[in-house]
């Protein structure tokens, strides 16, 4: 592919070119007896008031306090709105104006609902969450050497003390007004502990449908014991054309030597709203690769972090973003370079048909105690139309001195001279472009490990790619 | 059909600036014809234009392919109808997976024939027994379209997709540039076994070397976008013996 590199906002040209911790406990958790400013408390606050005694008043005085700091720390910042540096690009404004009521109860969904969704080659532990809520009879659940699955909201009332010691210190409430929402909000969600020294080959699957026009926080802790190996795919339906708000936060915990693999498949409907966190702590010779595959939503902002705080430890940071019609699909990653010697790589590759909107900022943080830092950050457009659009930010700060950092930004169109070698074969233009648009997926497709998800993934990409409107 | 190509007095260029000043060439079933010039002469610019490409303009002229106007069809539809350009400079594709894509090409030929669709089974065994042919290892097919291929393993490449399609009017430019003396036996080889009595080829090469293997019945020396000689494959030799120094005066005389 040919284009510009490291603008900042790039349309196609006309021409086609050449190419936490809390510090906090509230007795009550409600909203309005915390310190907050004179702005008057918005719809998210109110829902929170209400609901707040009956629906979380049973937790732990710990959860109470977290979820008492989250909506403090929400009602201080309040609702993202582009004039914050990091939602210029991305007005949640229509998640605002729906106002959407917490989801209470599971609405219908079918087996067919979750056929759907399966990935051939998981079938162990498959766990089913219908408008935020846990599924039993949707479900699969088998026992597997070395892997512990539980409700998160069981979990977090057991008396392990796993979860109190995990939750919230991976991504803490202070992140951004929507993390701190999360936090509060949460009512279900998973625990996946991959045990110390053990390897698990199949990976866990997550599946959440949302069939009502409802606000769900769904959340999942993942935890990758010492020298431990496993993986997880969470992926987000919607059964219908409801237009749900998912409001989602996953915290993976990567202890020393652990390898930990997730990947997050978002087929939403076009008209729900999607604002996810995946937020990872790396220990000492430890390895995260995170995949973000994101097709759905009308507005989905996925924001992916990564902190590497033990030395040898490496995150592989991987997205491919496709959109079509109205979609915007915000792709924010931070990677905090904490200790020395650990890599970072990063790879995003959005594909934008009609009038659709991409957006990558991608923050990398080199700590002065990281030396011989090495990280790489990519991310490469592809506009299938004229009235597409790519806004790309790198951010770098660094404050060692060895390091090597490395980023690029490229958007551009089809590459010409492959569509005319390909079309010079007999291909005709419009299966050229699917080829050339297929392979461009499949650069970022090819670095997911297991294998039957990465053929399914890549089969059902291309049956989508059919469908863009450019390459019909 | 007793022609299977006819160009006439066909000028085209870039930008305004005319590369090709006239050319006249008439191909019949069962011969091949060799195009030799010095570089810049406008050899690829005649396969480009034969071949479709929307980069340069035609001017004047007009081409006749199997009784039709070339010039109004579009590339993938010359493809279709039987014409092949092995490309001086093939591209790398990554990502298109070489059998993969000549799948689709051999397929595309197919429907167009009206013929039923081969199904990948079938396929491998057609595209193993080319590969055989062409001494083209296994281990090409798995890669991606000439990504990260040799110079001449690319040619090779183009010569094998050539000889899974089996076209009707093939155009070879340059291949023999960047292969040795071995791989340019077996490349001829594959040519020479493809060359029936109703096929036209137009090899354009630089170095008469290739025509010792490719044996054309006729041989054309393009200089400055016009073809100043036509003779057998005794021009061929002269021309090695006296350089092209010796046409390019005979075409300023
Ligand atoms: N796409 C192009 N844009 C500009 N000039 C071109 C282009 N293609 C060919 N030319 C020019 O036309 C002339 C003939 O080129 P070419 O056909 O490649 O010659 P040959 O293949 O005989 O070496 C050269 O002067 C070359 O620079
Ligand atoms: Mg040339």
């Amino acid at each position: 592919m040919t284009g510009s590199s490291n603008a900042r906002r790039l349309r196609a040209p006309v021409a086609p070119a050449n190419d936490g911790q809390l510090g906090m406990s509230a007795a009550t958790i409600k909203a309005g007896s915390s310190s907050r400013g004179t702005a008057p408390a918005d719809a998210f606050i109110r829902a929170f008031d209400r609901i707040a005694d009956e629906v979380f008043g049973g937790d732990p005085a710990w959860l109470r306090a977290l979820r008492g700091g989250g909506i403090a720390h929400y009602s201080e910042l309040g609702f993202p709105t582009p004039r914050h540096e990091d939602w210029r690009f991305t007005n949640l404004a229509p998640i605002r104006d729906a106002a959407l009521e917490p989801a209470d109860a599971a609405g219908r969904a079918t087996g067919a609902d979750v056929r759907a969704a399966r990935v051939p080659g998981i079938g162990s532990n498959v766990l089913v969450f219908v408008d935020g809520f846990y599924s039993p009879g949707l479900s699969i659940r088998s026992a597997v050497p070395g892997l512990r699955v539980d409700r998160l909201p069981v979990a977090a009332t057991g008396g392990d003390g796993l979860v109190r010691a995990h939750l919230g210190r991976v991504a803490g409430p202070d992140a951004h007004p929507l993390v701190a929402l999360k936090s509060a909000f949460w009512r279900d969600g998973a625990l996946i502990v991959f045990e110390a020294g053990r390897k698990v080959d199949e990976p866990v699957h997550l599946i959440f449908l949302s069939t009502v026009a409802r606000a769900v926080a769904p959340r999942v802790l993942v935890v990758g014991e010492r020298g431990s190996e496993g993986s997880v795919v969470e992926s987000f339906h919607g059964a219908g054309d409801a237009g749900a708000w998912t409001n989602a936060v996953t915290e993976v915990s990567v202890d020393d030597s652990a390898r930990v693999e997730h990947t997050k498949i978002l087929l939403e409907n076009e008209s729900s709203f999607h604002t996810a966190t995946i937020q990872s702590r790396l220990g000492r010779d430890a390895y995260f690769t995170s995949h973000s595959i994101s097709l759905g939503g009308l507005i989905a902002r996925n924001d992916i972090n990564t902190v590497l705080a033990g030395q040898n430890s490496t995150s592989d940071l991987n997205g491919l973003y496709i959109c079509r019609g109205s979609q915007l699909c915000d792709h924010h990653t931070i990677v905090d370079h904490a200790k020395a010697n650990c890599a970072s790589h990063e790879f995003y590759h959005g594909i934008l048909d009609e009038r659709s909107r991409g957006v990558f900022n991608g923050k990398i943080f080199v700590r002065r105690d990281a030396q011989k830092t090495d990280a790489k950050q990519t991310n490469r457009g592809l506009l299938l139309s004229d009235a597409a659009l790519i806004d790309t930010k790198p951010q770098l700060e660094i404050f060692a001195d060895d390091v090597k950092c490395t980023h690029g930004a490229t958007v551009g169109r089809l590459d010409r001279e492959a569509l005319y070698y390909l079309k010079a074969r007999g291909v005709n233009p419009t299966e050229a472009g699917r080829m050339l648009t297929h392979a461009f997926a499949g650069e970022i497709i090819n670095k997911i490990a297991f294998g039957p998800l990465r053929e399914h993934i890549d089969r059902f990409i291309f049956e989508y790619l059919d469908g863009m409107p450019a390459l019909r | 059909m007793d022609t299977i190509l006819e160009i006439r007095g066909l000028r085209a260029g870039v930008e305004g600036r005319e590369i090709l000043k006239g050319i006249d060439l008439v191909i019949r079933p069962g011969e091949t014809h060799a195009i030799m010039g010095p570089n810049g002469s406008g050899k690829s610019t005649l396969s480009q234009v034969l071949m479709g490409r929307d980069a340069y303009e035609v001017t004047g002229g007009g081409v006749t392919y199997m009784g039709r106007d070339l010039l109004e069809m579009e590339t993938h539809e010359r493809a279709l109808e039987g014409i092949f350009l092995a490309f001086q400079y093939p591209i790398e594709i990554p990502g298109v997976n070489n059998v993969y894509f000549l799948k689709a090409a051999y397929n595309a030929l197919r429907k167009h024939r009206g013929e039923a669709e081969v199904d990948a089974m079938d396929f491998l065994a057609l595209v193993k027994q080319k590969a055989k042919l062409l001494e083209f290892g296994d281990d090409f097919l798995k890669r991606s379209v000439n990504e990260g291929f040799s110079g001449g393993e690319k040619k090779r490449n183009e010569i094998f997709q050539m000889a899974v399609l089996d076209p009707m009017l093939a155009v070879m430019d340059e291949t023999d540039s960047g292969l040795d003396i071995d791989a340019l036996k077996i490349v001829a080889k594959g040519v020479n076994a493809l060359r029936r009595k109703d096929n036209g080829f137009l090899v354009i090469t630089h170095y008469q070397r290739l025509l010792d293997y490719i044996v054309p019945d006729f041989v054309h020396v393009l200089v400055d976008g016009r073809i100043v000689r036509s003779g057998d494959k005794g021009l061929a030799l002269e021309l090695e013996e006296k350089g092209y120094d010796w046409v390019e005066q005979c075409a300023a005389a």
